[in-house]
């Protein structure tokens, strides 16, 4: 039986107003009611092509055909209507508006001139209980968990009637047990007739639900292959073109008795909520710690107070035996405790800034850059910038260019040279690979290595859990605020670190019950 | 040692800037020759008397560049502020305080013509930034919206000066002015055989080299400017925001009491009831067109003093009303902040070429 | 007293809503995500094109019309510099109102032949036809149609913004345009809907204090009460009853102000009274605000979302 063919691509290219190629003669087909899995690395151009199927860019060349016929959409709107709904890698929701208001945005019950919440709540629910999808509809999205925001995003789109749902890196934020529950929901929607689309780089999803997967890499189409004619192993290579090890590298046994970070009951409330409720852990020379954690759960104020960006209500934080709790962001750099952060454009970089003086961001003021304590050093900063270039193999046509032209592998190279300059004794970096290619991963895993055989400790915060097991000496796992696990790793498995992340003691409230 | 390649990125952006910026001013001549047109006068004789009255002779030249230094210094203290994000819409009031100490000192103070002057700079900053110095503690205290303080200080500038002015021993009621400044307190002219332009330019221009210094090649405008361009990588690199912030504010206020100073010593030798100085949107418009570019701003600067001084002979000659500056210096400004626009399409082109040839 | 009561309170409703009207408008247009400092020059332009075009014509109703046309005029141009082009709108605020100076002033040459101020022209301080009602038929009439006219038109904003499915998506387009496009809201239609409203706002409120409350148009009548308007705005918490019960609080110290000058010999000098409505106001604002009180602003406001300007 010859399978329709709903969405068909043309030799479809996109290049962006900034000169960047995303997309080069892309041409696949989806079939109807099928899970197709849409794999590569970062930045291989994925979500653009999606993006493009849902409305939001328009190609710069070819076509594409939608149940036979050309398609035609320039706005989400138009996809919408033609059946396409999208739910993106970073949540589209309104956060000062309730559950329910985020779902009927855009297809509000009621007539033009009221809005009915009353029905609109009822046929919401209604759907929400068909599809097993359970949400509070009067919760202001800034108060729910990521999950659940993750199914009001999967209703908005089943509120518009969508038969085509894309799905852009759906399990990234989600713990190894929310990713089977959502794994099952995809196989629900198959079901029920609707077409999937998904893209992912974490490949055990992708082999378990996928009926077939196209590769991407660097803008182009690979191939398309049935889920059964590969495995993880052969798509890793297919989407990187040719072997990766991930891992950092081998690591020198170092023993020592001293502890460079010393973390001790730190609690910390906002807004009347608490993020940290007594947390404590140490950190020695020559270890790599991993904190793994579902997003929300204390990570981002124990970074604040760590680098002393926050202070904490109670409790404290000890480096090298010296009490840092009260210090500033500069103090706590210039003792030795550099951070790489999660967001580099946001605190990492200053874009519009020359890439020599993005160098000595965070360092500006010390002896070797300044003439006269005043005035800058511009010898020694260009001299500096050009050494750090060539130790971490910066790609750029020279340091004057603004920080903004590099590729996001590139950026985080140089925060990392930055922050490894001064030969910080413990580096502390959130993240450390988001949106990076395989190379680069490569490359920061390699450098962290590196770092910590040194004889320097590393404090690394993932959410990637892959990331976790492959580097760290020693997994933390937080959950609530508070520590809940401390394990050398050995033999752990994704599934463990799951269960603590997701809280041993099961919660009384909705978000984590089981099907 | 790796060789250092010589740098085409400053010189090829510095080209695309001053290109949009010339498009900029030709589209406001556009449409500023539609609103001429409207009121049934001929654009191209009203262009031609303003640009007679700007650059046209000695005595013109000498005109324009008596006006330059206020709008210079305005310049100047909108692009500091701007520089660390802090838009100093206060600018009027602070220029006003620094005119006001400055001729108090001119007035009283007995001392030769050297420390004189040196005194009254000095006044006209101790003004101007106790003015600043009220909106700037509290947008970085409590979060008040700076902008809508400065617009508030500057009424309640004016109305207070104009209260104080009454207050000088010697009031000339007449006039509703204070006394006049001593002749020691006046600032020498120079090139005198074209008619005497008066010194305040120098410093001022003085000033605008000073300013690149302290912004470009100081740890302290280095941290100001990432303050301005990303905050929180600022903060993250240790920069503290409120100390920076309150520098650049302060900094701007320091030009401004100097714009203020040197206009008294300058120019007016005095100080009037109810005249509120103009300086302020120039200000904006050169520090936009300057884009921290010295020369940049000292050009842009001479451009608006040229407007300032032909729109004189301009109403003369033609009649229409020397306002009509304002409203092309409005359209100019509408027009610079557009530019997104024009270096858009340019991208598009690009790419489009792109896609011919790579793809 | 009584009469000085009810002067205070008919000289507030007078004066504060113009900038109630105005402030209303800014907040509308904020709430979509585009905010505009210049409305002081959208007032000016409304001011002198009301008389402008009662002047014309003989019929004030006209020189509303002008006034209505001239601050979506205005509205369109601050939108394509801030929305499309995504240009600092501060600057392009400060051009408008300094535009708008230019342009009245131009105008007032070209018109009346004269400069500073117009010729009186007919006006509409009053409505005559509510003199009928019984009792507050006299009180109600002593107002002009277009603070009744201002009055309905905050309760519509304000039940369309909140009740009607357009509403909420203009609300979104505020609060996070991106999200708002992948629901298949049109983000910049709705935003450049948003500052048409401001601006027409504007230009009526500067139709008020013009043909409103007298007969004529001065050079600088206005008076910061456009900035006065969006400090009402911040002072009553990004909404729009919030921004009209403020601009009335502001009015009432205009009120007071103008009272104090009449009074023959009032031991604080004049030139302190005439700074009370920005002083007071500045420091409410001042008292009102504070670090840690969480900003009630439009999560979106001011960042545009548009292809020219790399934001989409």
């Amino acid at each position: 039986m010859e399978k329709e063919k709903i969405i068909e691509l043309k030799n479809v290219s996109k290049v962006f107003p900034n000169g960047v190629i995303a997309n080069r003669n892309i041409s696949f087909d989806i079939e109807k009611g099928e899970v197709h899995a849409i794999v590569g690395e970062n930045g291989a151009g994925k979500s653009t092509l999606m993006n493009t199927i849902f409305g939001l860019y328009t190609p710069s060349s070819g076509e594409i055909l939608l149940r036979g016929r050309p398609m035609k959409i320039s706005t989400p709107s138009d996809a919408i209507s033609q059946g396409i709904g999208m739910v993106h890698q970073h949540f589209m929701l309104i956060q000062s508006f309730t559950v329910l208001q985020n779902i009927i945005l855009g297809a509000e019950v009621g007539n033009k001139a009221k809005i009915n919440y009353k029905k609109a709540r009822k046929e919401v629910m209604a759907l929400s209980e068909s599809f097993g999808l359970r949400i509070d509809p009067d919760t202001l999205v800034m108060d729910i968990s990521v999950a659940m925001q993750q199914r009001v995003e999967i209703l908005k789109v089943l509120w518009r009637k969508a038969e085509i749902i894309i799905f852009d890196e759906p399990t990234a934020v989600l713990t190894p047990q929310e990713i089977d529950e959502f794994c099952d929901m995809v196989l629900r929607l198959k079901k029920q007739g609707k077409t999937i689309i998904f893209i992912s780089h974490k490949l055990a999803e992708v082999m378990k639900v996928s009926d077939r997967i196209t590769i991407i890499r660097r803008g182009e189409v690979i191939t398309t292959k049935n889920v059964d004619e590969v495995d993880e192993k052969k798509l890793a290579v297919l989407m990187v073109g040719h072997q990766i090890t991930l891992g950092g590298g081998e690591k020198k046994v170092i023993e020592s008795s001293e502890k460079i970070l010393e973390v001790e009951g730190l609690a910390y409330a906002e807004n009347g909520v608490n993020k940290l409720n007594g947390v404590s852990f140490t950190l020695s020379p020559g270890e790599i710690v991993g904190v793994a954690g579902v997003d929300g759960n204390g990570q981002d104020e124990l970074v604040d107070i760590i680098c002393g960006k926050k202070k904490p209500d109670s409790g404290k934080v000890e480096f090298m035996g010296r009490d840092i709790t009260k210090n500033t962001i500069g103090e706590i750099r210039d003792m030795g405790l550099a951070t790489v952060f999660e967001d580099r454009h946001k605190d990492g970089l200053v874009l519009s800034f020359p890439l020599k003086d993005n160098l000595i961001l965070g360092y500006q003021a010390r002896d070797k850059y300044l003439k006269y304590k005043v005035f800058r050093n511009e010898k020694a900063i260009s001299e500096d910038a050009e050494i750090l270039k060539e130790r971490f193999d910066v790609r750029c046509s020279s340091m004057e260019v603004p920080a903004g032209t590099l590729s996001g592998g590139n950026q985080q190279k140089l925060v990392i040279a930055r922050e490894t300059n001064f030969s910080p004794k413990m580096l502390m970096t959130v993240q450390p690979t988001r949106g990076l290619d395989m190379g680069a991963i490569e490359y920061v895993h390699n450098k962290l290595v590196e770092h910590r055989n040194e004889g320097n400790g590393v404090l690394m915060f993932s959410l990637e859990l892959d990331e976790i097991l492959q580097v760290s000496d020693r997994i933390l796992v937080i959950f609530d605020g508070k520590i809940v696990a401390d394990l050398p790793n050995k033999n752990v498995t994704k599934r463990e670190i799951g269960n603590y992340m997701l809280g041993v003691t099961k919660k009384e409230d909705h978000d984590s019950e089981e099907n | 040692m790796t060789v250092k390649k010589t740098d085409g990125t400053k010189l090829r952006e510095g080209l695309n800037s001053f290109l949009t910026s010339l498009i900029a001013i030709v589209l406001a001549m556009i449409a500023g020759s539609i609103l001429i047109s409207l009121v049934d006068a001929s654009p191209a004789a009203v262009f031609s008397a303003l640009f007679k009255g700007a650059f046209g002779s000695g005595k013109s030249i000498v005109g324009t560049l008596n006006r330059m230094a206020p709008i210079l210094m305005a310049g100047l203290a909108l692009t500091v502020g701007n520089s660390a994000s802090l838009f100093n819409i206060g600018f009027t009031g602070q220029f006003m305080l620094g005119s006001l100490f400055a001729t108090w000192v001119g007035v009283y103070i007995k001392l030769p013509a050297v420390p004189l002057i040196a005194l009254m700079l000095l006044a006209g900053v101790i003004g101007s930034c106790l003015w600043a110095a009220i909106p700037t503690w509290f947008q970085l205290s409590r979060n008040v919206n700076f902008v809508f303080s400065g617009i508030m200080m500057n009424y309640i500038a004016l109305y207070l000066c104009n209260w104080l002015i009454m207050q000088f021993p010697g009031y000339n009621a007449m006039s509703n002015a204070t006394p006049t400044i001593q002749e020691s307190a006046r600032l020498p002219t120079i090139l005198n055989s074209l008619g005497g332009v008066n010194s305040s330019i120098i410093i001022a221009i003085l000033l605008v080299a000073v300013s690149s210094v302290i912004m470009f090649k100081t740890k302290v405008g280095f941290e100001m400017r990432a303050v301005g361009a990303n905050r929180n990588a600022a903060l993250s690199a240790g920069i503290s925001i409120n100390k920076r912030m309150f520098q650049a504010g302060l900094l701007s206020a320091v030009f401004a009491g100097l714009g203020g100073a040197l206009e008294v010593m300058g120019s007016t030798y005095r100080m009037q009831q109810d005249v509120q100085p103009t300086y302020l949107v120039m200000g904006i418009a050169v520090s936009m067109l300057g884009k921290e570019n010295p020369a940049a701003i000292l050009v842009a600067s001479l451009l608006f003093a040229g407007m300032q001084n032909g729109s004189t002979m301009m109403q003369l000659k033609t009649g229409v009303s020397s306002q009509f500056v304002m409203a092309v210096q409005g359209m100019l400004i509408i027009f610079i902040c557009s530019e997104n626009f024009i270096t858009y399409i340019g991208k598009k082109i690009k790419a489009q070429k792109r896609m011919k040839t790579e793809v | 007293m009584w009469v000085f009561l009810s002067y205070i309170f008919t000289a507030t409703i007078r004066l504060g809503t113009p900038i109630a009207l105005t402030a209303v408008g800014a907040c509308y247009g904020q709430r979509t995500g585009v905010n505009n400092l210049g409305l002081e020059g959208f007032m000016t332009m409304g001011a002198f094109l009301a008389v402008t075009g009662s002047y014309l014509t003989g019929n004030p109703w006209t020189g509303v019309l002008f006034a209505c046309v001239a601050g979506a005029f205005m509205a369109v141009i601050h939108g394509f510099v801030t929305i499309t082009c995504g240009g600092k709108m501060a600057v392009s605020s400060q051009a408008l109102v300094l535009l708008s100076t230019g342009i009245a002033s131009v105008g007032l040459l070209a018109v009346f032949g004269t400069m500073g101020y117009s010729a009186q022209v007919a006006s509409i301080t009053k409505t005559p036809v509510l003199a009928n009602i019984p009792v507050v038929g006299e009180f109600l009439s002593g107002f002009s149609p277009l603070v009744y006219l201002a009055v309905v038109i905050v309760i519509l904003l304000n039940y369309v913004l909140y009740k009607t499915p357009v509403g909420l998506q203009m609300q979104a387009c505020g609060e996070h345009p991106r999200a708002a496009d992948t629901a298949g809201i049109r983000v910049n239609l709705m935003r450049y809907i948003g500052v048409i409203i401001s601006g027409i706002l504007g230009g009526l409120g500067g139709a008020m204090l013009s043909i409103g409350s007298m007969n004529l148009f001065q050079e600088g009548m206005i008076s910061g009460r456009g900035y006065l308007a969006l400090g009402a705005v911040t002072l009553g918490g990004f909404s729009l009853k919030g921004a009209f019960f403020a601009s009335i609080l502001f009015g009432f110290f205009d009120a007071l102000q103008l009272y104090v000058q009449t009074l023959p010999s009032f031991p604080i000098p004049s030139q302190f009274i005439q700074m009370l409505p920005y002083a007071a106001s500045l420091i409410i604002l001042i008292i009102g605000s504070s670090p840690k009180r969480r900003n009630k602003a439009p999560a979106a406001i001011g960042q545009a979302y548009s292809f020219v300007s790399g934001t989409r």
